[in-house]
């Protein structure tokens, strides 16, 4: 730890954590508790990949049985209650679970607790991990130093937004160990009404977090109002925060309808109301659109902040401003805007009206020009620039690699006649996946990587970054280009079990699945060993120009001594930092 | 003028094989030959972008790394003309894209042709069920779609229970549904096959059990099968599938084998009673699975079967098949005698 007294080394006990109102002990708290998401969410993938390794079905849509040598009688095993059965291909899960996993004297079948294992993946990788990971983790710990502010606006209220997150945390953990939820991260009616998981607890966990995420969103909209500093206009202000800004705009505004509408869910389960379910005179349908009303720009609360960590690191690595600043600021607030008004495209082929389809359609398309425009814009920041590869850009290259995979699949799902075909198949789950994984999770690491040093106070092994980047975008290939060649295919979505052909494909992706996941558990190595035998960080190890770059390493507790120098415009790098950084 | 080559090869490709990862499955729908050439065009369109982008990345990163001499680069801005430029392109390109999506998608989508034929679909957890009136004005009713070569067919779809969606992939259409309203679909069967069938909306625990086949047979043979209107015990069975093994694999259900005349312990409102598996109990349980508990399972779970879902002739073939326990797919249920006999042997 540096020998000055900072934000981390000021206060000691944990009551000094867990009830501070320094963003930047609010940002790392947030760090450690995202990444337990992200790791709870991924042994779920990791089980599911392990699951689709073996199809369970012949091409006849059979269970599959394992046979003697001779060809024709079925392997039997004794199950626990001593009954003699036949042995299913592929049921792997149905073993775990007659084994370890019976929960009271029910036991559930392979299907159950397949179900159970894709919902909570996604509920826990949505709601718990990528949702607050970027805002909460690095928009709080950047945003107030960015801004030359000592904090945010409303530091009590971001404490709060987080307690709210380990309340429904709390909810969802809760929800797990009462035997999960098997309705899917979407909840949709009626099922979700039918089935007897602990749907409630993580509906009112998921409501719980909406709060934290509007509050977040309310914070930051303020503290970039409020505390901008006078010499930063809107224009002087960097691309990230432009990128926040955006982002709390759907936060505020999107999430009181998934607020709404969980809570009309809610109504419905307890009293019997009929709004969503067709037994009780409701519409499902209804549902979906109140849902996607939600949770469509919620795809844009999880990107968007990810385009700003890369408009920062292709500037710093590029030592050039970001090529077309007002045009890649502008389509952030663009996308925000649009994001409001695609959720349609969820429904294709829902029997929501065929003009509300069409409509939907050219909507969507829409999204498109923004997202290429910030594309073009930051590969046009690379031309003549003087490139260096530290971790946080190759971070930022594979971000370029696949969002460009992800954005570019978008529009053959955004297409109507083949979107048909490609609908609930599994090049969906590769496309968001893409977008979602590739693009999120790839600049969440970049951003986590480039303010690593700032944060802790520690560099981390270099080597170890750079080749923990290049494997994550290797292996993310190798799990998800399979995926989308399933679904050309016509894999559907949320299958357990599946016809043999698709089988090679399903190995394949799960090969990559388990390579990615374990080098996931080698970053968490290399960057839990730096914070205590990291060499020490300079202050501005990357030549940053952002203000966050001025003040002490680890920052100060009220973030700078005296007053930080606003630069008049973003991004100029100049000749003694240019001196330096060779 | 990129489309004409693209074109091109988006009709040549089709000559390899069949499930072949690389592309798309069969074409067995109208419908389907112009998806697959709007779905090559796309691709080579965003390959083009796509490997414009990786192209120029990679060069630029060889290109200006940081080297001696180039530590301070300029400072380029803007480029009002070029940013235009590059806006406008995908626009054009974006708005393309949807005018040739929607004029595919409203063939499918839209009024079916008048002389097409409906087939009702009737979608529960988790079995599909396919209706249609025979040329002979009875009703076919069966668990695989039968469809007849080059005849357009729209289907009218309703679910019992809670949201599903039927996917064919070699017709390239799906089309969700929905437990309150019709929702339809327009199929124009180009080749004789079987093909695959799918759910793909999440519909509760066998979901992945819930497919089934399409049969587009040639005129003669769709009229042959429309001649089959007998009750088959075989394939009612579907229904009771996802729960009943008939082989004692364990499932949500009792095992069917060995099941009749078995002596069970069941809880009748609560009061535990020793009964016979007999016609009488088969009947009630699946028209009323929650009147009787088994003990074991007292959480019950099984959803029941009406009339209009099941009737008496097919639930009294049913009985006749579980007592029978041989569970041979030839046993057809005649009407007259109220007996199963082997197919073939009148």
């Amino acid at each position: 730890m540096s020998d000055h007294v900072n934000y981390l080394n000021a206060k000691s006990g944990w009551k000094s954590w867990l009830f501070t109102l320094d963003h930047k002990r609010i940002g790392v708290m947030y760090l450690a508790a995202t990444i337990f998401a992200f790791f709870l969410g991924g042994i779920f993938a990791m089980a599911i990949r392990w699951e689709l390794m073996d199809p369970g079905l012949t091409q006849d849509g059979k269970p599959d049985y394992v046979m003697e040598q001779d060809g024709t009688t079925p392997i039997l095993r004794k199950t626990k209650d001593g009954k003699e059965v036949p042995v299913v291909k592929g049921k792997v899960l149905q073993y775990v679970n007659e084994t370890l996993l019976t929960v009271g004297d029910e036991k559930q079948t392979a299907s159950t607790l397949y179900n159970k294992l894709f919902t909570l993946h996604g509920a826990i990788m949505v709601f718990l991990f990528i949702i607050p990971a970027i805002p909460g983790v690095l928009g709080n710990f950047v945003l107030p130093l960015m801004l030359g502010a000592k904090d945010v606006a409303f530091p009590k209220l971001n404490l709060l937004s987080f307690h709210l997150w380990i309340v429904g945390a709390i909810f969802f953990v809760t929800a797990l160990v009462c035997g999960g939820i098997d309705t899917g991260w979407t909840f949709y009616a009626p099922y979700s009404f039918q089935s007897n998981t602990a749907v409630g607890l993580s509906v009112i966990g998921a409501f719980v977090l909406g709060f934290s995420s509007i509050f977040t969103g309310m914070n930051f909209i303020t503290t970039i109002h409020a505390m901008r500093p006078p010499s930063m206009s809107w224009f002087r202000m960097p691309l990230f925060l432009w990128a926040m800004y955006a982002t709390a705009c759907i936060q505020i505004l999107a999430t009181p309808v998934l607020g709404v509408t969980l809570a009309l869910l809610g109504f419905e389960k307890l009293y019997g109301v009929g709004i969503f379910d067709p037994a009780l005179g409701g519409d499902a349908v209804l549902f979906e659109h109140f849902f996607w009303f939600y949770s469509h720009p919620a795809v844009y609360i999880m990107i968007l902040p990810g385009m700003g960590i890369m408009s920062e690191l292709i500037s710093t690595f590029s030592r050039k401003p970001i090529f077309g600043y007002s045009f890649v600021a502008y389509s952030s607030m663009a996308i925000a805007a649009v994001s409001f008004i695609v959720w349609g495209h969820h429904m294709f082929v829902a029997g929501q009206s065929e003009y509300a389809t069409l409509t939907f359609s050219l909507l969507t398309f829409l999204v498109g020009i923004p997202s290429a425009i910030k594309v073009f814009n930051w590969v046009g920041t690379l031309y003549k620039g003087s490139i260096s590869f530290e971790t946080p850009m190759c971070y930022a290259l594979a971000f370029i690699g696949l969002f460009t995979i992800g954005g570019l699949t978008g529009l053959i799902c955004a297409t109507l006649s083949t979107d048909i075909h490609l609908h609930d198949t599994y090049y969906i789950v590769a496309h968001f996946h893409y977008t979602m994984m590739g693009g999120t999770v790839i600049a969440f690491l970049g951003g986590i990587h480039y303010w690593w040093p700032k944060m802790f106070g520690k560099m981390y092994n270099e080597t170890c970054g750079k080749v923990a980047a290049v494997l994550v975008f290797i292996f993310f290939n190798l799990t998800f280009i399979p995926q989308f060649l399933l679904g050309h295919m016509g894999m559907p979505r949320r299958y357990h079990n599946y016809l043999p052909h698709f089988e090679n494909l399903h190995e394949l992706s799960s090969l990559g699945a388990f390579s990615l996941g374990m080098t996931f558990l080698f970053m968490l190595c290399y960057l839990v060993h730096s914070l205590k035998n990291g060499k020490e960080a300079p202050d501005n190890p990357w030549g940053g120009t952002t203000v966050e770059w001025q003040t002490a390493t680890p920052p100060v507790e009220h973030n700078f001594v005296g007053v930080p120098e606003i630069p008049e415009e973003p991004y100029v790098y100049n000749v003694e930092d240019a001196k330096r950084a060779h | 003028m990129l489309e004409l080559p693209l074109r091109f090869f988006a009709e040549n490709i089709d000559e390899f094989s069949n499930n072949d990862p690389l592309r798309l499955p069969v074409k067995a729908s109208e419908y389907a030959t112009e998806v697959d050439h709007t779905f090559y065009v796309e691709y080579g369109i965003c390959a083009f972008f796509g490997l414009l982008i990786y192209g120029l990345t990679a060069f630029y990163c060889l290109k200006y790394r940081r080297r001696k001499g180039n530590e301070l680069p300029p400072h380029i801005r803007h480029n009002y003309p070029l940013e235009i430029f590059w806006t406008i392109v995908p626009t054009v390109i974006c708005f393309w894209m949807f005018f040739v999506g929607a004029g595919g998608y409203l063939t499918v989508m839209g009024a079916a042709p008048k002389d097409a034929r409906i087939v009702n679909v009737y979608g529960k957890q988790w079995f599909w069920e396919f209706t249609q009136a025979t040329p002979a004005g009875a009703t076919h009713k069966s668990d695989v779609l039968y469809l007849e070569v080059n005849k357009p067919v729209q289907l009218r779809m309703i679910s019992r229970d809670v949201l599903h969606s039927l996917y064919m992939p070699s017709m390239r259409e799906k089309m969700d549904v929905i437990p309150n309203r019709y929702t339809t679909m327009n199929v124009m069967p180009i080749r004789e096959g079987t093909y695959d069938l799918y759910c793909t909306e999440y519909c509760g625990d066998q979901h992945s059990g819930m497919i089934s086949k399409v049969k587009v047979l040639s005129t003669p043979d769709y009229l042959k099968e429309m001649e089959n209107v007998q009750i088959k015990p075989a394939q009612l069975y579907a229904k009771c599938a996802a729960c009943h093994d008939l082989e004692n694999q364990p499932k949500a259900g009792p095992s069917w084998k060995g099941l009749w005349g078995k002596s069970r312990a069941i809880l009748e409102g609560g009061v535990e009673k020793q009964i016979t598996v007999d016609e009488a109990y088969i009947r009630e349980s699946v028209r009323d699975p929650n009147v009787k508990m088994v003990k074991e399972t007292p959480q019950g779970g099984m959803i029941a079967f009406p009339e209009d879902q099941l009737t008496e002739q097919e639930l009294h073939a049913l009985v006749l098949w579980i007592k029978e326990g041989s569970y041979d797919k030839d046993f057809v249920y005649d009407e007259k005698t109220k007996t199963l006999v082997k197919e073939g042997k009148e």
